[in-house]
């Protein structure tokens, strides 16, 4: 893994962070921002609530549960699984 | 009758002067209560609530706290004298509905009515913050918010090292650290904040010598565990917002169910290659309500196909 790479998303995730302590601007919420540091692009992509999901469902917020087995799979993670 | 006598005789048949209890009450239903005392009296304790604005830059800097002439203002010293001073400075400028408490706040701590010791940054923070303390979107408020916030980065590793970093070094008073792991020579690549001389040690301990050097204010939280569905709502309880810098599915999916059952923001970033991703999972968030990791992938992938 190109060792840089980490060093642009953790920093993104620091912005966020201060502007949430803050209370400032306009948080990442509801939109997955993607960076591909080969063609030095930033794409944004909405994300909905799911309001079956298992977790944060429809009346499921604050609950404390086991999260259900559902299959309501949107798509794989497109990463996750690599040492950081 | 000396000429500081005569003045006060004067000011008190202009300024309508209240009792502690009645301030307290306007103060209750949205009057500002404006505390006039030197900085260093105000250090010790001060109406909870009030605005600090001091008697020397009160008419340079009341219209920025309190923009609306029509809101009730009372205006508040030691004893009850400063304030007519101060009282009759603000109907010039404009101030409709201006009282002055009577007695000071003496007689608001005499009639048990709640004080605070406001916390102020010391001459080395403003140093420290100073380009913070220029932008008015932090600013000394901001900055006092951020010395008060707590932030728990879930493990110190490549996404960790440079958002701890840089947050002790923008001064989040509480970083918590949860990571199980040692220091490798080959997380040095990319894992700043470790150093050579700490491989084979705990990331963690590395991790608190790192932001120390960097900003030694900053209280250090470390967890030397692995974070699981067993400790992660103790854990988490304590945090204003939770960085997940983990490197695997089954510690972001403990992220993102803690972080829902608590409600706390739960700040996403992962790499793959040369892509990486970012999001803030907060349903909690606003009105329109956005997703958890959940909702964009219910069920982690079969481990053959995570890649690493």
């Amino acid at each position: 893994m190109l060792g840089v790479l980490p060093g642009v998303v953790g920093m993104l995730e620091a912005v966020e962070t201060v502007k949430i302590l803050l209370g400032i601007g306009e948080p990442l919420v509801g939109r997955l921002l993607q960076y591909d540091a080969l063609s030095a692009r930033f794409f944004e992509m909405k994300i909905d609530h799911n309001p079956d999901c298992p977790v944060c469902g429809d009346g499921k917020i604050g609950q404390v549960r086991a999260p259900e087995k559902k299959q309501v799979q949107v798509t794989q993670p497109a990463s996750g699984g690599c040492r950081i | 009758m000396t000429a500081k006598e005569r003045r006060i005789q004067e000011l008190k048949r202009s300024v309508a002067e209240i009792d502690a209890p009645e301030a307290f009450a306007l103060q209750q239903k949205g009057a500002a209560l404006i505390d006039v005392r030197e900085a260093d009296e105000i250090a010790r304790s001060s109406p909870q609530d009030a605005l600090r604005l001091g008697r020397g830059f009160l008419e340079l800097r009341i219209e920025e706290s309190v923009p609306d002439f029509e809101r009730t203002v009372v205006v508040m010293c030691a004893g009850g004298v400063r304030s007519l001073f101060a009282a009759e400075g603000l109907k010039q400028l404009g101030y409709r509905n201006v009282r002055s408490l009577r007695g000071g706040f003496n007689a608001w701590k005499n009639s048990g009515l709640p004080v605070e010791t406001p916390r102020n940054l010391t001459a080395k923070d403003r140093e420290r913050y100073s380009r913070h303390l220029l932008i008015p979107e932090v600013g000394e408020k901001g900055q006092l918010k951020l010395l008060e916030s707590k932030v728990l980065f879930v493990g110190a590793g490549g996404l960790g090292s440079p958002a701890a970093l840089y947050l002790a070094a923008a001064g989040v008073g509480t970083i918590g650290i949860i990571d199980n792991d040692v220091v490798d020579r080959s997380n040095l690549q990319r894992q700043v904040l470790h150093t050579d001389d700490r491989v084979g040690t705990s990331k963690v301990e590395s991790a608190r010598k790192t932001i120390n050097g960097i900003n030694p204010a900053v209280k250090v939280i470390g967890y030397e565990a692995r974070l699981d569905e067993s400790n992660a709502d103790e854990i988490f309880a304590d945090f204003d917002v939770i960085v997940d810098g983990s490197d695997n599915f089954a510690t972001r999916y403990t992220v993102n169910d803690a972080s829902v059952r608590l409600n706390k923001p739960n700040v996403h970033g992962s790499i793959f290659r040369f892509e990486g991703q970012v999001s803030v999972f907060w349903p909690g968030y606003g009105k329109h309500r956005g997703p958890c990791y959940r909702c964009l992938y219910s069920e982690a992938p079969p481990p053959e196909l995570a890649p690493s």
